[in-house]
């Protein structure tokens, strides 16, 4: 028997269809937990976790940890770091690093927390069908 | 014209809608002040997940302090704090980034602006210390302060807010800060150590628009969450006053020594049994309590030295399997006389009692916390009173040392708080160590002034004959007259 997928997983694959489909790129969905985590633990709280996670991934993403200034927020250094590989390998690490950082999150506040907040900041992305944004 | 109808917020706190007079004023600005570790979060967050729900919104705002992911970690622990309420009814936001740029203005517009999307009723600060800290820091000084607490107090009542503002004070402070003018309410948690043991206490020190329970009262922080014991007054808990019929008196379960009694123990009487170790001090109350079951009068024990394998434990078990009996058993230390009075209160009312037992008096002091132990004379005092006046008869043990020499009721002086004494002590006659009972006092009432001997089988107390033909026996020196 397989286990079923994890409630934080099932989000993710939702919202990242409907980003496919938006041709946008799983930098929207570290945006989106940026802004809703930021606001619950503060700016300095998402940055340091963020940050700690990207140092977990040097051994197989060094360009991720190689670039590091302090005076970027964590985001706008992904940006720029994903912009420097090619899309599908910048994906996959992107991906891999938000896994990394929601099973982080989760040894600290406990997988029901987590969830509500995953739910609060890609909510509107991750619902089946989500509509797409007027042009 | 109607006068306004304040509504009160029941908080979900055990015992602290009674020290609020009900609950917490709807749309009032609150205070909740104390020094560190004494709880002031854990409160803020029961009082929360307790009131709030999809029609009754929170917002709570970290400040600087405990990180909020911390925060979050710990107080999920505690069985109120129900993750599916957050997002939807309760909203957790920090503005330490906010307060890091010093401008009171700037941290109020944010404040504004989150109330303004989400529309709380209810509203919490955590810690507004750092607020009144960092006014100190950027030279905001407490005219900024005193405005910014003004604007945040104007604000939240115009969004008809309950708000709670938690904070760490130390009372010299407190009496400057201008947040304590402004409140409507200050609750005030503190932590006293005293010896090894510490004691949390709560006062609720000021409450706009009704009356509050005064005195300082203590807590426990458990698995459960905050469990508050309002400090107990002589009145009854629940209902009006028990009345006696003054005829009644409640059988021992020794037809003897209700008949040296009187025709014993008169209703609503406490009575101490005094006498030294192994002189049947239980046994007597495990027979008060079985005739109570046998003639339908619920009874209760606190059994403060109880042992699993003695013969009396075993007939105690049984009454409480049999549901006749409720038991308090408890082995835990640095007990609060309320805690106590508490849960006898909660059961002599849930299970309608007609006898209490306390076994024993120095067992319970024991479990007492140190800085308790102080007043026992007056704790004890409340204890019976409030017992009797819930329609409780209440019978006390009490060790005495084993002292041949002179004549003891009871090793704290207690025994004058009781209505009643009955003593037990050891005599050396003919080269045995005989038992004897005498009945001291029974007030308002005739009664025996006899010493009987008396034995302890396994069904129970026996008198036997009187002493008459001896003299000297308390002192020590029997010899026959």
């Amino acid at each position: 028997m397989t286990a079923p997928p994890l409630p934080r997983h099932v989000l993710r694959a939702r919202a990242m269809r409907t980003l496919n489909r938006r041709h946008q790129s799983s930098l929207v969905l570290w945006q989106a937990l940026s802004l809703a985590l930021g606001k619950i633990i503060g700016e300095q709280g998402f940055e340091s976790l963020f940050f700690r996670c990207v140092y977990q991934c040097e051994v197989d993403c060094p360009w991720l940890a190689a670039t590091v200034d302090p005076s970027v927020k964590a985001v706008d250094h992904l940006a720029v770091c994903l912009a420097t590989r090619d899309p599908a390998e910048a994906e996959q690490a992107s991906l891999d690093l938000l896994n990394l950082f929601t099973d982080t999150l989760i040894l600290l506040i406990g997988e029901l927390v987590t969830n509500r907040i995953l739910l609060a900041a890609w909510g509107t992305l991750a619902v089946d069908e989500a509509p797409e944004p007027p042009q | 014209m109607n006068k306004v109808d304040i509504h009160l917020l029941k908080t979900g706190i055990p015992g602290f809608d009674e020290l609020l007079g009900g609950g917490v004023p709807e749309f009032s600005f609150n205070l909740l002040a104390g020094t560190p570790g004494s709880g002031k979060t854990t409160m803020a967050h029961q009082i929360m997940f307790s009131l709030a729900s999809p029609a009754r919104r929170a917002i709570f705002f970290t400040v600087l302090g405990e990180p909020p992911l911390k925060m979050l970690r710990y107080q999920q622990q505690f069985p109120f704090f129900d993750a599916e309420k957050i997002d939807e009814s309760i909203k957790f936001v920090n503005l330490a980034a906010d307060l890091l740029d010093g401008d009171f203005d700037g941290v109020l517009e944010r404040i504004k602006e989150e109330v303004r999307a989400f529309r709380p009723t209810l509203v919490f600060v955590d810690s507004f210390r750092s607020v009144v800290q960092s006014a100190r820091v950027n030279d905001a000084g407490p005219a900024g302060l005193q405005h910014f607490v003004q604007q945040l107090g104007v604000e939240m009542t115009g969004w008809l807010a309950t708000t709670f503002l938690i904070g760490e004070y130390l009372a010299p402070e407190a009496e400057s800060s201008p947040v304590f003018t402004v409140a409507d309410g200050i609750i005030w948690l503190s932590q006293l150590v005293h010896r090894d043991a510490l004691v949390r206490k709560i006062q609720v020190v000021k409450l706009r628009g009704h009356a509050q329970k005064l005195g300082v009262h203590s807590f426990r922080i458990n698995d459960e969450g905050i469990q508050i014991f309002p400090r107990a007054v002589v009145k009854p808990a629940v209902g009006v006053p028990a009345r006696f019929n003054p005829t009644q008196r409640l059988s021992l379960g020794v037809p003897d020594i209700d008949a040296m009694m009187g025709g014993g123990l008169p209703a609503g009487y406490s009575m101490v049994v005094v006498g030294p170790s192994g002189s049947g001090k239980t046994v007597l109350s495990t027979q008060f309590l079985e005739e109570g079951a046998r003639v339908g009068e619920p009874g209760i024990i606190a059994a403060f030295e109880k042992s699993p394998n003695q013969l009396q434990s075993q007939r105690l078990d049984a009454l409480v399997e049999s549901g006749a009996v409720g038991m308090i058993n408890t082995r835990t230390l640095d007990l609060s006389l309320d805690e106590v009075l508490h849960d006898l209160t909660e059961m002599v009312v849930r299970m309608q009692a007609k006898r209490v037992v306390i076994d024993s008096l120095s067992g319970f002091e024991m479990a007492l916390a140190p800085v308790f132990r102080e007043d026992f004379r007056e704790s004890l005092y409340r204890l019976v009173a409030s017992l009797t006046q819930l329609g409780a008869t209440v019978l006390i043990t009490a060790e005495t040392e084993d002292r041949y020499t002179d004549l003891r009721f009871s090793s704290f002086g207690n025994a004058f708080l009781t209505d009643a004494i009955l003593m037990q002590r050891y005599v050396e006659l003919h080269g045995r160590l005989r038992r004897v009972l005498s009945v001291v006092k029974v007030r308002g009432s005739s009664h025996s002034d006899q010493l009987h001997f008396y034995d302890i089988a396994d069904d129970g107390i026996h008198v036997r004959d009187t002493l008459e033909n001896y003299e000297g026996i308390l002192t020590g020196h029997p010899r026959r007259s």
